[in-house]
């Protein structure tokens, strides 16, 4: 998608902000060498600039109403997640299959710290028999009830082949859900609240 | 522990990729260990450099969690927006800040993949005040701002007989350029220089007197592509030299009447 002009300039803005600490004319200079389209645009910017550094020191911030602005973005801001595919309303809860439900809650009884093969150990112990649970994980992830990370190199060297899992605020909903319906669960997540 | 956080891929002039300050490095690699309710708690103490990667990064978008976090960065833009619409009227300075509020918003959140938001991840108050000094430009250029009156303009352009005071007044003994000079190279000085003057000139002209005074830009330039006053405002040489002229003299004027304003302060003390 073509991008807006405006846009064009405020990464420009954006950028300048954080290489330049004031706006000499030397630096204008410099800029207007960069984005030689954008001349005047930088001209009039660093003016502005320049004045906004000399002149406003003396005034006060403006009274304004922010609660209005705020709530407008917020607003906004959640008007274009609920367009998204992976939206997930906070009053939805994922009702799961047994196994999926077994899983999910070996992934939150280790809060983070558990890799495919840690997992794998207790949904086998919880269940009594030999199991595989990567279908499982995938499944629970691209529902938004689980999020991985890779091993980190640096810090988690001998396992650096592993994914670590960890529960979703959906996730915990389900498990709730899980909790609420099923004995097994309920006994592995007592402490949960 | 922490876990390693994917790297940024907006590329500086010399090729190297932008990266994050080390301090919001660090908070994200702990924070992203954290279970999301933990993460959420979290988040009112975080940089906004990490709130605004916790928007761009999102795999799902739960509601629970983002309303929450969208509240954080809209009081955080809102917050750091009007520190920049200073000298504004109220209705003026809502709509910039508002109008910036959305900007950001539609680039962190729905245009999550646009390398120009990797800035907000490096350098988040420095977008907030870019913008909304854009954006006040905007306002400034458009007819509706200059209509409301909410930017005092300078109507006339050409070389006018206009002098906002008697500024042929100013006294021989007046302070003369080194004065000029000492009082605009000390910057706190400077600044209550162009505090007294400004009611007494025309924005535009003290605009120009403070740029080549302070930034030292040339009048007149032989590069046409190098910024110089000629070119900014589409005005001769001499125009130029009218205006930082005037506001010389009312800057000279200002500083006699602190001096006397002094003298009378220490002989009413001596007397006392």
């Amino acid at each position: 998608m073509m991008k807006h002009p405006s846009s064009i300039f405020e990464a420009i803005v954006h950028q300048l902000m954080l290489e330049e600490p004031a706006p000499s004319h030397e630096a204008l200079v410099r800029w207007q060498k960069r984005y030689p389209e954008w001349r005047d645009s930088l001209a009039e910017y660093f003016a502005d600039w320049t004045m906004d550094r000399e002149l406003s020191a003396t005034d006060a911030d403006p009274e304004i109403d922010e609660k209005p602005i705020i709530d407008k973005g917020v607003k906004h801001a959640m008007d274009i997640l609920r367009q998204e595919k992976g939206f997930v309303p906070k009053t939805s809860v994922e009702k799961l299959k047994p196994f999926d439900q077994l899983v999910l809650a070996a992934v939150f009884r280790f809060r983070g710290s558990g890799d495919d093969i840690t997992i794998l150990k207790k949904v086998t112990e919880l269940s009594g028999e030999d199991v595989f649970i990567s279908e499982s994980l995938n499944r629970l992830e691209r529902k938004g009830l689980i999020e991985s990370r890779p091993a980190n190199p640096e810090t988690e060297s001998e396992n650096k082949d592993r994914r670590y899992f960890m529960a979703t605020m959906a996730g915990e909903r389900a498990l709730a859900y899980a909790k609420a319906t099923s004995q097994t669960i309920a006994g592995l997540l007592e402490d949960m609240t | 522990m922490s876990v390693l956080v994917e790297p940024l891929t907006m590329l500086r002039p010399d090729g190297r990729p932008y990266e994050r300050l080390p301090h919001v490095e660090t908070q994200l690699g702990r924070m992203l260990l954290l279970p999301q309710p933990e993460r959420l708690a979290e988040m009112p103490d975080a940089y906004s450099e990490t709130v605004a990667y916790f928007i761009r990064r999102r795999k799902h978008a739960d509601e629970q969690l983002f309303e929450v976090v969208f509240r954080e960065v809209c009081k955080r833009i809102t917050g750091a927006g009007r520190r920049h619409v200073r000298g504004l009227p109220k209705i003026a300075a809502q709509e910039i800040v508002d109008k910036v509020e959305i900007q950001i918003l539609e680039l962190l959140v729905k245009n999550s993949a646009d390398p120009a938001g990797d800035f907000f991840e490096v350098g988040f108050a420095q977008g907030v005040e870019g913008r909304t000094r854009n954006a006040k430009r905007g306002y400034k250029r458009s007819t509706m701002g200059g209509r409301r009156g909410w930017i005092v303009t300078d109507e006339t352009d050409e070389v006018g007989d206009e002098i906002e005071r008697p500024i042929e007044l100013v006294a021989d003994d007046a302070p003369g350029p080194d004065d000029m000079t000492i009082a605009i190279k000390n910057e706190e000085l400077r600044r209550e220089l162009f505090e007294g003057v400004k009611p007494r000139v025309k924005p535009m002209y003290l605009e120009a007197a403070i740029l080549f005074y302070v930034e030292n830009w040339p009048i007149r330039s032989k590069d046409p592509d190098t910024a110089s006053l000629e070119r900014r405002y589409g005005l001769t040489e001499s125009q130029i030299r009218y205006r930082i002229d005037v506001v010389e003299k009312a800057m000279r004027a200002w500083l006699v009447e602190r001096a006397e304003a002094r003298r009378a302060c220490a002989a009413k003390g001596n007397m006392l």
